[in-house]
């Protein structure tokens, strides 16, 4: 396929050519003319009262737009910006927002986090609830009272997490502190993933190495915003 | 091709040179005078220099335009000046589809073109699952002192299709007055054995069960189970919330695109009917039809259509409220074809509720779930509980992982369902 130049572009050349002969023009009729510049020069002479005044203040003028040419220099100048093809198109991976919700600084607010902290326990729970239902192949009133029991799972710290009826997170235990202190996650976080892993156990899902997904990019939260 | 724009480059030059002009007529310096009209050709160069008028020709070859998916595909592209002028600086970045990434070498090159004269330049893709479609190069053209710039785009269409025939789509058995392959319950034309009942006079000859004849020397006679065509709707889903992918990856839209495509293909293949409608950024709706060149207009239909954009949208309209338009546009016996990675709750309500309206729902879901941890294993987890729920509604669903071709995925599932 062809890519031709617009209209426009090949009309704007002839239009730099007439202001060429503009100028020139202005010019022969000013060495022609002699009178009338010789006359508007004199009566700047006269005004500032020597030649010096009058070249140094044109000095001046051209001085201060140089430097405002300079300082706006940075800000005027423009380039194309062309795409960058070189790697897949980046999206979101699937599940990344519920970790970026969980490691979320507002679920450490104690009281401002409370709803941060209820939106991840209940995703969890939710999904608990229907793993131990499928596993167990019982009804899901059954498999809510599992949980909420704390026998679903040999992991004490999710057993615990979803047996709390209500956000209780604030009095995180020493374990999920020590996660916190040594820069790891939050407690939030952290109870999430041993939940997260427990789920994955009693549904028989195979996990990949913790970690390798580190390093996406944008997440627009609307996965879980659909909910 | 954009308007040409000044780069505004000598600026800086043309501050130097009014400094220093306006020092030396203050200062009286006379040679910081005369250096100051160097820059002065500088800016006046600048000014007077028309800016490009490029007129390029792209021609895109392809080692392999049908390769396998994770194979390496070798990518030429040779750009011509086909004006008149000499073009002193193009920057040339070529349209590597969205999905895929460059393995080998790079997309990018720059050059000085006379006219008449090319440029080739190579580089490797890998190839996925799907068909891609190539975006237009872009160049950018510069003239010889780089204070004018012009951006163009220049396309030739190439696509690379890494897909294969899929032998039928997972229908369900509803169906028109008319010839095709589904299946219906009822006993007529068609080659998969229903019955058999007592002779009539007037049945076909070839109709007895002569076996039976034989062996119990009762005359009975052979029904065929019915094969009428059916309306399909294929409905992508391309909602903000289906663009995921593993890093690297393509999203679960452009699976489902290319899948919608091939499918497409196969059900006008079995003398059905096919539309189009999504679910996405735009509404999209193509009137079901059947032959071979409706199919092309379902492809074409997913290669242009906004909807089906290679990037996310930022946002879309309530998926109840696109659902209502396409129960309105539904005619007694179309079935849906959801095309959907099932990474929400919404779909899934929209697949029980035209379930509950009497239309019938097949869904294939391409998985781009990786169970990588954390969040990243509770959504394949999630998705797993939605394919259930939909399975207990009666909805047939079809699991798809994008590392094996769509017609292995739709022929099991179509084994495990008989």
């Amino acid at each position: 396929m062809t890519a031709a130049p617009s209209t426009e572009n090949r009309v704007a050349p002839v239009g730099r050519v007439l202001l060429g002969l503009a100028g020139i023009l202005v010019l022969a009729v000013a060495v022609v003319a002699d009178g009338p510049v010789r006359g508007t020069v004199n009566a700047l002479l006269t005004l500032f009262g020597s030649e010096y005044l009058l070249v140094a203040v044109i000095g001046l003028v051209a001085f201060v737009v140089g430097v405002a040419a300079f300082v706006t220099s940075r800000e005027a100048a423009t380039q194309a910006a062309p795409p960058d093809p070189e790697r897949a198109v980046a999206v979101p991976a699937p599940g990344e927002s519920f970790d970026e919700m969980a490691a979320d600084w507002r679920c450490l607010l104690p009281g401002a986090g409370r709803e941060h902290r209820a939106a991840v326990q209940e995703r969890l729970h939710r999904t608990a609830v229907e793993t131990v239902a499928v596993s167990d192949d019982c009804a899901r009133e059954t498999a809510a009272r599992r949980v909420a029991e704390g026998t679903w799972t040999a992991d004490d710290v999710a057993a615990a997490y979803l047996a709390e009826p209500t956000d209780a997170t604030d009095a995180t235990d020493e374990e999920g502190w020590f996660e916190l202190l040594v820069g790891r996650q939050t407690p939030t976080q952290y109870r999430a993933e041993r939940t997260v892993s427990a789920i994955a156990d009693v549904a028989g899902v195979a996990q990949r190495d913790e970690g390798a997904g580190e390093g996406s990019e944008e997440a627009d939260g609307s996965e879980e915003a659909d909910r | 091709m954009t308007d040409p724009s000044p780069t505004h480059r000598w600026r800086g030059v043309l501050a130097v040179t009014l400094v220093a002009g306006g020092l030396a007529l203050v200062a009286k310096r006379p040679a910081l005078l005369s250096s100051a009209v160097v820059g002065v050709v500088f800016v006046a160069y600048a000014r007077v220099t028309s800016p490009p008028s490029p007129t390029l020709e792209l021609d895109r070859r392809l080692d392999e335009a049908s390769p396998s998916h994770g194979d390496q595909v070798d990518v030429r592209t040779t750009v011509r000046n086909v004006g008149d002028r000499t073009l002193f600086d193009l920057r040339i970045v070529d349209g590597v589809p969205p999905a895929l990434a460059v393995v080998e070498g790079t997309p990018r090159h720059g050059t000085v073109l006379r006219p008449g004269e090319a440029t080739t330049f190579s580089y490797t893709v890998a190839a996925r699952r799907g068909r891609h479609r190539f975006e237009p190069a872009t160049v950018v053209a510069r003239d010889v002192g780089g204070s004018w710039e012009v951006e163009v785009q220049i396309d030739d269409g190439t696509t690379v299709d890494c897909t294969t025939d899929v032998p039928a789509a997972p229908l369900r058995g509803r169906t028109l007055e008319a010839v095709g392959r589904v299946l219906a319950d009822d006993s007529g034309a068609g080659t998969e054995f229903h019955q058999t009942r007592e002779y009539r006079r007037g049945d076909a000859l070839s109709r007895v069960d002569w076996n039976r004849y034989a062996s119990t020397g009762d005359l009975t006679t052979i029904e065929f189970r019915k094969e009428q065509a059916t309306r399909v709707i294929l409905v992508v889903d391309a909602r903000p919330v289906a663009y995921r992918a593993p890093e690297g990856d393509p999203h679960a839209v452009s699976y489902a695109v290319a899948a919608a495509g091939q499918l497409a293909r196969a059900i006008v293949d079995n003398r059905n009917h096919v539309g189009l409608a999504a679910f996405g950024r735009e509404p999209c709706w193509l009137e079901p039809g059947t032959g071979r060149n409706h199919a092309l207009r379902v492809q074409q239909r997913l290669a242009d259509h906004a909807a089906f954009g290679a990037r996310p949208p930022d946002d879309a309209p309530a998926v109840a409220d696109q659902a209502k338009a396409l129960q309105a546009r539904l005619e007694n016996g179309d079935q849906l074809l959801v095309l959907s990675p099932l990474l929400d709750d919404e779909v899934v309500e929209t697949v029980r509720r035209f379930e509950a309206e009497e239309t019938p729902v097949s869904v294939l879901s391409p998985d781009v779930t990786d169970a990588d941890g954390g969040g990243r294993t509770l959504a394949r987890i999630e998705r797993d509980h939605r394919h259930r729920t939909l399975r207990r509604a009666g909805v047939r669903v079809v699991d798809w992982d994008p590392e094996r071709p769509l017609s292995v995925a739709v022929t099991d599932a179509m084994g495990a369902q008989q």
